[in-house]
């Protein structure tokens, strides 16, 4: 009878234990859009052959729960308005509680994931993006802007 | 007019190859007016070197400390003034020397024409800061620069939890408890 007590006693607490630590590992996600203005557009122009990188669009990620870190961040950039043939390279991420940029190649779709640099970091904050480009033409100038773009931060806490 | 002077009013596009072979810079071909600023390196977001402003264990105390300070204050991360310097404090012992390595190439660009973009990499070929027209100066981190920021943040994280729920603070409504009590029936 006494073991009998001793191991329902030793399985409550484990669950227990477990139900308290599964307090500090929620998950969840969720999507910021920039404006489609200057400031949440990312704008490039280049002449024939030439590389370069955007302009810089802010994005603000509030209202998550303070000690939220990211586990990883998906930027959709499917409004864009566009002449020539400027290729996307590669997105530039950087956020309010990082000292520098990250960043991942274009993504197929232009739905690029990033998670190097940022996972485990504080979620809420100021984050900027720019991509950088070629124009493929050895012709024309050309510009894209990507603007309205969907930041989806995904976020344990 | 003299052969400088038609030079200079024709404004022909600069023929320039300077792909840096030790710094792999890109330079687009145009002519404007020369170089490019320096960066600022006082700020948050631009690592240069920089020597330990302490050891590990007491940049790891230093991290709690302020993970404390700042859960006092219900404020948590980039907000923090604490928070920003001590994080580039912290980052700055293992990022390249970009402050070099762009001083280096401010001379091989002298004189060459405006820099509308250029990307500085270092030995390994791997991005480590961008300049452009557009956004000035970006500063990419490491490899090494990025793991530092997640034991930082992993440090500092854990820290401001004990510190801010310890008491007894709440997130979204539910109470939440850094201990466990229970009460068993059998």
């Amino acid at each position: 009878m006494k073991a009998k007590r001793l191991i329902s006693l030793l399985l409550v607490m484990v669950v227990v234990f477990f139900m308290t630590t599964t307090a500090f590992a929620a998950s969840s996600s969720k999507t910021f859009t920039s404006s489609s203005g200057t400031i949440g557009s990312m704008s490039l122009y280049l002449d024939p052959g030439e590389s370069g990188s955007s302009s810089i669009a802010t994005i603000n990620v509030s209202g998550l729960p303070a000690d939220a870190v990211i586990t990883k961040v998906v930027a959709d950039c499917n409004t864009m308005s566009y002449s020539g043939a400027i290729l996307s390279n590669r997105l530039y991420i950087t956020t309010s509680n990082i000292s520098g940029w990250t960043s991942a190649p274009w993504g197929s779709g232009n739905k690029t994931e990033i998670s190097a640099g940022l996972i485990g970091t504080l979620a809420n904050g100021t984050y900027q993006l720019y991509y950088t480009g070629t124009n493929v033409s050895s012709l024309s100038p050309g510009y894209k802007t990507y603007k309205n773009i969907k930041l989806t931060v995904y976020y344990n806490y | 007019m003299q052969r400088s002077e038609w030079k200079i009013s024709r404004i022909k596009p600069l023929d320039v190859n300077l792909i840096n072979i030790l710094l792999g810079t890109k330079i687009d071909n145009r002519l404007r007016m020369n170089g490019f600023p320096s960066p600022d390196f006082t700020r948050f977001d631009f690592c240069t070197k920089t020597a330990p402003a302490m050891s590990e264990e007491e940049f790891r105390e230093a991290i709690i400390e302020q993970a404390k300070k700042d859960a006092a204050k219900g404020i948590c991360g980039g907000e923090s003034a604490g928070y920003r310097n001590l994080m580039k404090s912290y980052i700055s012992v293992v990022s390249p020397d970009r402050k070099g390595i762009i001083a280096k190439a401010s001379q091989s660009f002298a004189g060459k024409g405006r820099i509308s973009f250029v990307e500085f990499k270092d030995a390994g070929n791997n991005v480590i800061a961008h300049y452009s027209q557009n956004n000035g100066w970006t500063m990419v981190m490491t490899k090494a620069e990025m793991a530092r920021t997640s034991e930082f943040s992993a440090i500092y994280v854990e820290a401001w939890r004990e510190a801010y729920y310890g008491k007894g603070n709440t997130i979204d409504g539910a109470a939440i408890s850094s201990g466990s009590t229970f009460s068993v029936s059998v």
